[in-house]
């Protein structure tokens, strides 16, 4: 009941502010249906990986080849908004 | 800015290295496979309307603008705990959607449509001008509805060259017949399946090997008024629920994208099943009802499920609605199931005078009681979750056109690195996009030589995952020292 009235006050909102904006165009077909087509590539090739690799190496390759670059991002992120923060308190006494 | 782009660039070059390493192991495996399935029956086989199976089985054989005539040949398909799907386009016009399930039988689903995705209108009848053409040389009939904006024309066989006499039914017709057999079983309409045929068995290893990622429940449709409602919420299964008024049945849901058929079962009473869908587009959901001979009770069902779009569906959470009760228990009478809802609240009156006994009863109770009712409070009842999937989902859909569909595309780019189950018969193309689909098998080794493949695979595996540790020690090391200087 209560998450309903909740729910029911964000749709409304919403309705509000997308009536005032106009309807922005829709994706070309031609671009969802190759996505979907790579899609479908990528989850047999995935699939496939598993299958030689077993599921366990498969996400571990899988988290060799993601892990430096959020590993940088979440790096970065933390050094200038956190560290460079924490850094500036103390240089200002 | 340098150094935060390096990463950045390395990783994809990473994965895309990845990508054309697979892409070009498959290459002389799919110009292979093309050979050996041109050499089953090249007479009845279009470049156009390939379709492939695993050990061979069913050909399409285009013969009219208009109808397909579906063959099965002898020969021993695998019935495995995967089904298979496949799928080709006909002449511009059909999709052909062939499933097998695990006990030896198959469906057969005909899909029709223009090069627009509208229905070709058959004359002034949904019927007459369709089955002009049809009758003569082909064995099927199509339906039409008009009730969608695109949909399926169905058709289906009943194991001679003449048209089976159909009733105005909904949007959906199965074919069944039998696999592995150049007769199929006599198949009537309503469909009759043949003895001992109870429908997909849905093991629950079979359900475990389900990844789900947006998934639509089923649930509390009032049966003896043949309507089911707004009862279609975003869930991880779909879901056979039993009352006590219910006539025994077998329901088929079928979830078709852009007008092809990507899933489909048929469930008993209290039968569960997950569903898989690829993660965006917008799905229909065809829900045919019979009873244990077949007949179709009540009308088909057809559903738009515009919430393939929305943030909080695709990451692949559940909900259950307050007003989910208990299932209740099922059990088998005159050859009918019955399932009888069972009221959570235990009855306190058995204990009698003993009071200890009944306060304890009345304190669980409350508990009971107090759970239902903060159930109530704090979660939405399930028609209205429905309600306003749907609506909110349309109008962000509307609203924000591409880029609601940009976000859904990036979703399922993540979820499909995720939601990986090892399978060793992938199959390729499909879709509008791409048109036929080919199946692969990988597995010949691993079941011709398993006392040679198990040693080696494991000792192929040990030494990956060893390269792996190393390279995630050098890695180490590398952050190790970035952080020192």
């Amino acid at each position: 009941m209560i998450t309903e009235f909740i729910m029911t006050a964000t749709q409304t909102v919403f309705t509000v502010l997308f009536s005032v904006f106009p309807n922005l165009p829709p994706m070309p077909q031609l671009i969802v249906d190759g996505w979907d087509w790579f899609i479908n590539l990528l989850n047999s090739a995935n699939s496939l990986l598993a299958y030689f690799l077993s599921t366990p190496l498969y996400y571990m390759a899988i988290g060799l080849i993601v892990f430096m670059t959020v590993f940088h991002y979440v790096y970065h992120l933390f050094v200038r908004f956190v560290l460079f923060r924490v850094f500036m308190l103390f240089a200002k006494r | 800015m340098t150094r935060f782009l390096v990463p950045l660039r390395s990783g994809l070059l990473s994965a895309l290295l990845l990508i054309s390493s697979l892409a070009v192991s498959l290459s002389p495996i799919m110009s292979s496979q093309v050979n050996a399935a041109s050499a089953w029956d090249s007479s009845v086989i279009r470049a156009d309307s390939l379709i492939l199976q695993e050990g061979g089985g069913s050909t399409i054989d285009v013969t009219s603008t208009w109808v397909s005539r579906i063959a099965t040949s002898p020969g021993s398909l695998t019935t495995g705990e995967r089904d298979a799907f496949e799928s080709a386009y006909l002449a511009g016009n059909y999709s052909v959607s062939l499933y097998k399930t695990t006990d030896g039988y198959g469906r057969l689903y005909v899909n029709y449509y223009s090069s627009t995705k509208n229905i070709i209108p058959c004359g002034g009848s949904p019927y007459a001008a369709c089955a002009s053409p049809a009758s003569a040389v082909n064995g099927f009939r199509m339906e039409d509805t008009s009730t969608i904006s695109y949909g399926q024309i169905m058709m289906y066989y009943n194991g001679s060259d003449t048209f089976v006499q159909t009733g105005t039914f909904g949007a959906m017709v199965a074919a069944v017949f039998s696999f592995g057999s150049i007769q199929p079983f006599e198949v009537g309409f309503p469909v009759v399946y043949p003895p001992g045929y109870n429908g997909t068995p849905v093991q629950p290893e079979t359900r475990d090997k389900i990844y789900p990622k947006i998934l639509y429940l089923v649930a509390e449709y009032d049966f003896t008024a043949n309507y089911v409602g707004d009862t279609i919420i975003p869930f991880n299964q779909v879901n056979q629920v039993c009352t006590l008024d219910q006539q025994p049945m077998y329901v088929t849901y079928s979830i078709l994208a852009s007008g092809e058929i990507i899933n489909s079962r048929t469930l008993k009473c209290d039968e569960t099943y997950n569903f898989k869908l690829p993660g965006y587009d917008n799905y229909e959901l065809y829900v045919v009802y019979t009873n244990a001979t077949g007949e179709i009770i009540g009308e088909t069902d057809n559903y738009i499920l515009n919430a393939s779009i929305m943030p909080f569906v695709a990451d692949g959470s559940s909900y259950t609605g307050a007003n989910d009760g208990s299932q209740g228990e099922c059990s088998t009478i005159d050859n009918m199931q019955v399932c009888e809802q069972v009221s959570p609240y235990e009855d306190c009156s058995e204990f009698g005078i003993d009071l200890i006994g009944g306060f304890g009863c009345i304190i669980k109770n409350f508990q009971i009681w107090i759970k239902a009712t903060a159930m109530q409070l704090f979660v939405p009842r399930t028609s209205y979750f429905n309600g306003f999937s749907q609506t909110f989902g349309t109008l962000v859909e509307s609203k924000l056109g591409f880029a609601a569909t940009a976000y859904s595309m990036l979703v399922d780019w993540i979820n499909s690195l995720i939601f990986v189950e090892a399978d060793c018969t992938p199959t390729l193309g499909g879709g509008t996009f791409f048109g036929a689909t080919m199946n692969y098998n990988f597995c010949a080794f691993e079941q011709a030589a398993p006392t040679i493949w198990t040693p080696l695979i494991t000792i192929a595996r040990l030494s990956i995952a060893a390269g792996f540790v190393f390279i995630a020690y050098r890695r180490m090391l590398e952050i190790i020292r970035g952080l020192g200087s």
